[in-house]
């Protein structure tokens, strides 16, 4: 029986991935996203110099074959900022999204398997949607203060209403599926249907809508780094490489740019991939 | 198929782009059109006037940058002499032991026709008095203080202050019509009684903030210009271009990353005046660790003050002089003072701030929280500074709050370690400056307290003596340098880029460009 049960897994999973493949646009995207979690990984093996390297006399240098992307107006490598800024910006992006999944996905299911809760809970949704999401992290950051860890919660927890719509809406329809209503003939608790059928089974829209939201994750945070919301100085996220390259515009755009390029790329990169999960998840796509 | 809906839709992007571009310019050449009319001066300003209250009001500079041309105070101090003039006071006159200010008035008429009297001012004085900013009025006793005639103010002492007369130049201490005041029951957004050049015409919040010159100015001539027009734009370098392509004349707080492009522009004049105001790092001397005045000293060695003016002020002002701006009166930053002393005291040295970190006890140095507030300057003070105290073992975790929460850690709970902020003879008297220094006041955010500077302070405020006033105030400033309570780090000034064809064009006192002088 268990055997069965794993080979199946298996041949699931080969199937999504042969027609991920198809996308070639995705798995570009995806190629990016691995090399940027390398970056981040290694950065201290990749980055030339330390990102708080500072060095008045090499301030505000073009860029060239030793500073590949330019140096700040505190003379420190731009290339190896943005190399240690990715570790920002990836966890963030995923811790941000990770505490919007747990927190919402648990309201989704909640509110879905227990009709008596339903109202409060997505009521209170509906509540929190009615605030624009980036003044709502705007404001618990300020209440909190700003720092890495608030800075994902603020994020996180501003779209927490988003997924939990979404979980609600695929548990809903799964509940009501054949096998659901035999596992409860049967006798199973509440808590093992939740966890081992209807978790598993509403799983595809809450990845999809994880992988969007990443990309959101990222340029929030950013634009919340570059608002002064974000991680303190001299920590190399990338929105306040940004934020703090803007006055320099006009006489070293490459300070501003290739921030901006960077938020650009990983941003396409997880849109492409979630859109390629969509496609491949999607049952009504299936041929 | 595909393809080719992408391909209309690229265009279709392309095309809302261009006539994005267009529009813009379009907007810009209507600003032009307006200057050649000459009756509207176009300024573009950092930011909103937030509220039309000048006693109760928002203070900042650049909220007095618009204010001011409205509402008029009795005295003014002209920059950069650093001189009193009559402004809505024709004269003045103390009595002999400088507890009697008699002030004769300038025949003077208020936005909403009514003379202003002798009368007006004293109410207006008491109005400041039950204000927030009260401490205008302090040592006037009010209620003694009477009109002598309809022209002429007599303001009562309760004991010999001199720094009256900067107090009476401060722009909350404005004067206003008594009636007009009863009328709008106090609500100043209803209300125009002031007694300046211009007069309000039109607020939109955010956008812009309109005037239109006072037909009875007391001075003839003046102002020149019909239409003042503040176009509120907060980006630094907007607010530039708007000069460059002609949308302002005049393009207030220009950042210094602009000035090169400026001075490089036939049509752009550059206008520069330093401020009266230090940006000071210090230590919070409520810790029993930065109560030892060699850990102090250690700290201020280890901060290369010149470097990090030229990394992080794009020529912006000048590094620190002294403990306080050489163009205040009586500082000792002034090279010609009999009692000048070289700055800074403790040149960097990172050898000297090491042998002192092991004298007092801390060889392995220790690890504090650097509180920079939200301004990206003094974030890169920031960050220059704690790489430079790495080099002597002191780990800096860097804060950056915004405005109000820092300000609640710093004056309020007392909860950081070191940080940076300004001092300044803020109403222009160098007393302003030195109550910093006082046990328990507003300012002293670093938190020193020393009975024997207190009692310099009050024994400098009360001396009418200017030359002995001067070395006392010399002594104040000696012994906040050798105790090392705060490390000046820079003076900042003001930057203008104005048309070439605005003529006449004068800075105030407070940062506040006196536009009643300036004409096409």
């Amino acid at each position: 029986m268990k055997k069965s049960v794993t080979e199946k897994k298996h041949t699931m999973l080969g199937e999504i991935w042969r027609r991920f493949k198809k996308n070639r646009q995705a798995v570009i995207g995806l190629i990016v996203l691995i090399l940027f979690i390398l970056i981040a990984v290694f950065a201290p093996v990749v980055a030339p110099y330390g990102y708080d390297d500072q060095d008045a006399s090499r301030a505000m240098m073009r860029p060239c074959t030793d500073y590949p992307f330019g140096t700040d107006n505190l003379g420190r490598d731009v290339m190896s900022r943005l190399i240690y800024g990715s570790r920002y910006s990836l966890s963030i992006g995923f811790l941000a999204v990770g505490i919007s999944v747990i927190t919402g996905g648990f309201l989704g299911i909640i509110a879905a398997y227990y009709p008596k809760l339903d109202n409060i809970i997505m009521r209170t949704m509906d509540l929190f949607m009615a605030i624009p999401q980036m003044l709502l992290a705007m404001c618990i950051v300020s209440a909190l203060g700003p720092n890495l860890f608030n800075l994902m919660l603020a994020v996180g927890l501003s779209s927490t209403p988003k997924f939990a719509r979404v979980v609600r809406a695929s548990v809903l329809s799964t509940r009501e599926q054949e096998f659901v209503e035999a596992a409860r003939a049967i006798g199973a608790s509440n808590t093992r249907i939740i966890l081992r059928h209807i978790i598993p089974n509403s799983m595809a829209p809450l990845i999809v809508q994880a992988t969007l939201a990443m990309a959101g994750a990222v340029i929030s945070a950013s634009a919340l780094s570059f608002l002064g919301f974000g991680v303190a100085p001299p920590m190399p996220e990338w929105g306040a490489m940004l934020s703090a390259g803007r006055k320099y515009i006009r006489q070293a755009p490459y300070l501003t740019v290739i921030p901006g390029l960077a938020i650009m790329a990983i941003v396409y990169a997880l849109n492409v991939v979630g859109d390629g999960l969509r496609d491949c998840l999607d049952p009504r796509l299936k041929k | 198929m595909k393809k080719k809906i992408a391909m209309l839709v690229a265009m279709l992007l392309c095309l809302s782009m261009a006539l994005c571009a267009c529009g813009g310019s379009t907007g810009g050449n209507a600003g032009g059109e307006a200057t050649e009319a000459k009756d509207t001066l176009v300024i573009a300003a950092q930011s909103d006037v937030a509220d039309m209250d000048p006693v109760n009001g928002t203070t900042t500079n650049d909220t007095i940058k618009i204010k001011s041309q409205v509402y008029e105070t009795l005295i003014e101090r002209t920059v950069p002499e650093q001189e009193y003039k009559g402004l809505i006071a024709k004269e003045w006159s103390f009595n002999d032991d400088a507890t009697e200010l008699t002030i004769v008035l300038n025949d003077v008429t208020c936005h909403n026709g009514e003379k202003l009297t002798a009368e007006d001012c004293l109410f207006s004085l008491r109005t400041l008095r039950e204000s927030a900013n009260k401490s205008v009025t302090d040592k006037m006793d009010l209620d003694k203080s009477y009109a002598a005639d309809e022209k002429t103010l007599v303001i009562v002492m309760e004991e010999a202050y001199m720094p009256v007369i900067s107090n009476l130049s401060f722009p909350t201490c404005v004067m206003f019509s008594q009636k007009g005041y009863e009328e709008g029951a106090g609500d100043w957004s209803k209300m125009d009684i002031g007694t300046g050049p211009y007069m309000w015409s039109d607020w939109s919040i955010g956008t812009s903030v309109k005037l239109v010159a006072n037909e009875n100015y007391y001075v003839d001539g003046q102002p020149a210009i019909k239409n003042v027009e503040f176009k509120i734009i907060g980006e630094d370098g907007n607010r530039y271009i708007e000069v460059e392509t002609g949308g302002a004349d005049i393009c207030y707080n220009l950042p210094g990353t602009n000035i090169a492009d400026a001075e490089a522009n036939d049509s752009i004049a550059v206008f520069r005046e330093l401020t009266m105001d230090n940006c000071y790092f210090s230590f919070n001397q409520r810790q029993p660790l930065f109560q030892d005045v060699r850990v102090r000293q250690a700290i201020a060695y280890a901060l290369d003050i010149d470097s990090a003016w030229a990394v992080c002020m794009d020529g912006v002002g000048q590094p620190a002089q002294g403990l306080l701006p050489a163009n205040i009166n009586d500082s000792i930053a002034k090279k010609d003072s009999p009692y000048h002393v070289d700055y800074p005291v403790y040149k960097y040295n990172l050898e000297k701030s090491k042998e002192l970190l092991a004298e007092a006890g801390y060889p392995d140095g220790f690890k504090i929280r650097y509180h920079v507030g939200h301004m990206s300057l003094r974030q890169a003070y920031g960050e220059f500074f704690a790489n430079a105290l790495k080099q002597v073992g002191i780990e800096c975790e860097i804060i950056a709050l915004d405005a109000a929460t820092n300000s609640q850690k710093l004056k309020v709970e007392h909860d950081f370690d070191v940080y940076t902020w300004g001092i300044a003879a803020t109403n222009g008297d160098i007393d302003f400056a030195n109550r910093f220094f006082q046990t328990g006041s507003i300012n002293n955010i670093f938190g020193y307290s020393d009975p024997e500077m207190d009692a310099m302070i009050e024994a400098a405020a009360k001396e009418p003596d200017a030359a002995k006033r001067s070395e006392m105030n010399a002594a104040i400033q000696k012994k906040a340098l050798d105790e090392c309570i705060i490390v000046p780090l820079y003076q900042q000034e003001d930057i203008f880029a104005l048309n070439t064809s605005v003529k006449g064009f004068r800075n105030g006192a407070y940062q506040a460009p006196l536009l009643k002088y300036v004409h096409f």
